[in-house]
């Protein structure tokens, strides 16, 4: 008998319109259908009567979490659009902007990975220590996030060198921090029985789905557009990109985790070799033309497309965030899982909110009535945790010491 | 994998079918008709190792047009394949099951434009809000905003 | 910190309602949680059903398809309550005002339920963990009457 379960909410505390519904057979999830448009506000139309500046800063409200990525990825289609190239001041700005979103992005998945398992001490510590980062982007920029720096050609403001001994003593921190969590969670036998061959998306079906950026990291797909089409500085940069096997949630946690040390890499490096100069290129009009700019976002490779027809204005602005790729990709991963183990496959390729939706409660598909709300699905996760942890004689919470 | 070797693959493989808008280092545009759409994608996907990173749709003067992005991993190349299909029946074949990762965006340009990709399984409304009637494509050019926000209420 | 003790007579439930938004003022509002805003430490908690709530926070302009929701979750919350609107989004539909898809900003679709509904307007794009703070905690002190109303922030410490 197949009961469907449409599912509940990533973000913890909220529960709103449903997006995923599950048919389950017992506890084991057969099929999975999506129901999206709860976040749509028309993005691409609202752009066609903006000038490009004004599509600019609109591009920065995508997403919160990626807004350093939208607004580099639209200026990347409209600067191949015309063919320059933008100075190399602005392009290790946006490096190092760049990458310290990638920074607190992946230390909020981290937090949240570890809720949904019933690791709260993950949740709170990670999310401690996204502080700095955002005190840094505040520094260097004025906001927390939302930058509004960018702009076609290069940056709109510079940035001053002052801070930098903060940003160096900040990603000191995290890397320390890091490797702490590193720590942590390799050796644990309850980490690895909730998150080994859980949610596994292997090779073939990564390609199928077309997947994109840790996601596929983790099933060996090896891409990454920072090394595949090199923009900003990342030609001059010494970093290597992380690709495991495995495929299942375990592998996903452990590429983000080694790519936050190679982000701090990739920052260090920015800093001691930050070049003067110019931060802007000459940018008149944009003529009759069309260009694809494609930036890797912490979630995977984002791609936008403009055409222009010679106004102030694009005719057509195309956008595809990266996790419009990833979530599909549930198809294959999610079937043959258990409900509790569903929450933490979602989770794990890290969808942006306002990329994917939010989702709700469980009916029953005969009777209609109320089986597991989202909150239900969550806590059942938590309890799977619980049950392992004690059945292997283990604290039920991750133990972190911080030296 | 550059644009010249992909022009000289295709020129190869599918004389007469391919017309070469544009090309330069990394963006390559090509413009094909819709009834070689299965072949050339399938062709670029399965034997080229394209992956489809995403398509766009848009109304132009002669009818609607679809763009699909094929980026490659390990290279620059994002070769775009551009297909055009009348106003009036707007129909294409999907390419879902040769590449999955069609799936949804297939449903996202019916959404917004009205293409109907002949051979999807499912092609209900990914993205629109249920409050917008099915006949109602926003990204047309005759869709009127104004009009529509008046009647909505 | 008088305002604070003036205005938490007892301890604050809110209840998060995010419409829509791109998240960053859902994410603002998440780590007013986490150990350096630490709302707990004020007696305030984000609470699992709006029933419990007695503030609402409301992010994002409301997308058409989230209108039904906005409204449903405010019949279902205890009267007397407040409505936080956070985010520039949220208070005045902000970039998104020409946009086709989007209902209107949560003020209008709540008035139209409750013409007298309590709202707070919070902006920022984000508005900072403190902003949130502190616009939730002086609006409830405005509300029990142990402040002057208005924006004068010389009023506290």
């Amino acid at each position: 008998m197949s009961t469907i379960i449409p599912i509940g909410p990533f973000h913890p505390l909220q529960d709103e319109p449903a997006n995923f519904l599950l048919t389950v057979e017992g506890e084991t999830v057969v099929d999975i259908e999506a129901n999206m448009g709860y976040i749509h506000k028309g993005h691409e139309l609202l752009g066609q009567s903006k000038t490009y500046d004004q599509v600019v800063i609109q591009t920065e409200r995508i997403c919160g979490i990626c807004s350093v990525t939208h607004t580099v990825c639209f200026c990347h289609a409209v600067e191949n659009l015309l063919g320059i190239q933008i100075p190399k001041r602005a392009a290790y700005i946006r490096t190092l902007l760049g990458e310290l979103e990638r920074l607190h992005s992946h230390l909020l998945w981290v937090g949240l990975a570890g809720h949904f398992l019933g690791y709260n001490t993950v949740f709170m510590w990670a999310w401690k220590y996204r502080e700095p980062v955002l005190d840094v982007f505040e520094a260097l920029t004025g906001n927390r996030q939302n930058a509004s720096i960018m702009k076609v050609g290069g940056v709109r403001r510079d940035i001053d060198e002052k801070h930098f001994p903060k940003v160096m003593e900040v990603i000191n921190t995290v890397r320390g921090q890091t490797e702490m969590l590193l720590g942590a969670v390799v050796d644990d036998p309850v980490l690895h029985s909730r998150t080994k061959n859980v949610g596994v998306l292997n090779y073939e079906q990564a390609k199928n789905w077309c997947v994109v950026g840790p996601t596929a990291r983790a099933s060996g797909v090896d891409t990454d557009v920072r090394r595949d089409e090199p923009y900003a500085a990342y030609d001059e940069l010494d970093w290597k990109v992380i690709v495991l096997k495995d495929g299942d949630v375990f592998a996903k946690a452990a590429v983000r985790l080694l790519e936050l040390l190679e982000s701090i890499k990739i920052i260090e490096q920015c800093i001691k070799q930050f070049p003067k100069g110019p931060i802007l290129a000459d940018v008149r009009s944009i003529p009759v033309g069309e260009g694809i700019g494609r930036y890797e976002a912490p979630r995977g490779e984002d791609i936008h497309y403009v055409r222009s027809n010679g106004t102030n204005m694009p005719e057509r602005w195309k956008v595809r965030a990266p996790s419009y790729v990833n979530i599909p990709s549930f198809h294959a991963s999610c079937i043959g899982q258990t409900i509790s183990d569903v929450t933490i496959t979602l989770a794990s390729c890290d969808p942006c909110y306002s990329c994917t939706e939010r989702m709700a409660v469980a009916v029953d598909a005969r009777s209609k009535k109320v089986l597991y709300t989202g909150d239900d699905l969550v806590r059942m996760g938590q309890e799977k945790t619980r049950r392992i942890a004690k059945e292997l004689g283990r604290p039920a919470d991750l133990h972190l010491t911080l030296e | 994998m550059n644009s010249k070797e992909m022009m000289f693959f295709l020129s190869e493989k599918f004389p007469g079918k391919v017309q070469f808008e544009s090309a330069s280092e990394k963006r390559l545009y090509i413009r094909i008709q819709p009834e070689n759409l299965r072949e050339i994608f399938g062709y670029i996907v399965k034997e080229k190792n394209g992956r489809l990173s995403t398509a766009t749709g848009l109304e132009v003067r002669d009818g609607i047009e679809v763009l699909y992005h094929i980026s490659f991993n390990g290279s620059p190349l994002v070769t775009t394949l551009k297909v055009m299909t009348p106003k009036h029946i707007p129909e294409l074949d999907s390419v879902q099951d040769i590449l999955k990762g069609a799936y949804w965006i297939e449903r996202e340009i019916h959404d917004f434009l009205g293409v109907v990709f002949k051979g999807h399984p499912k092609l209900k409304r990914l993205l629109k809000a249920r409050t917008i009637p099915e006949d109602i494509y926003p990204l047309r050019k005759d869709f009127n905003q104004e009009e529509f926000l008046a009647n909505k209420g | 910190m008088s305002i604070l003790s003036k205005a938490l007579k007892k301890s604050l439930w809110v209840y998060h309602v995010g419409t829509s938004g791109c998240n960053n003022c859902d994410i603002e509002i998440l780590n007013c949680l986490t150990p350096r805003f630490d709302v707990e430490r004020f007696g305030i908690k984000l609470v699992g059903s709006p029933r419990h709530a007695d503030v609402l926070l409301v992010s994002g302009p409301v997308a058409t398809h989230c209108k039904e929701r906005l409204e449903q979750i405010y019949q279902e919350v205890a009267k007397p309550c407040l409505v936080a609107c956070i985010g520039v989004c949220a208070c005045s539909m902000g970039i998104f005002k020409d946009a086709y898809s989007v209902s209107g900003p949560p003020d209008k679709v709540i008035r139209a339920i409750d013409p007298n509904a309590k709202i707070v307007y919070i902006f920022g794009c984000p508005p900072r963990p403190e902003a949130i703070i502190m616009g939730v905690v002086k609006s409830m002190s405005v509300i029990n009457g142990s402040a002057s109303g208005g924006t004068g922030a010389h009023n506290e410490q």
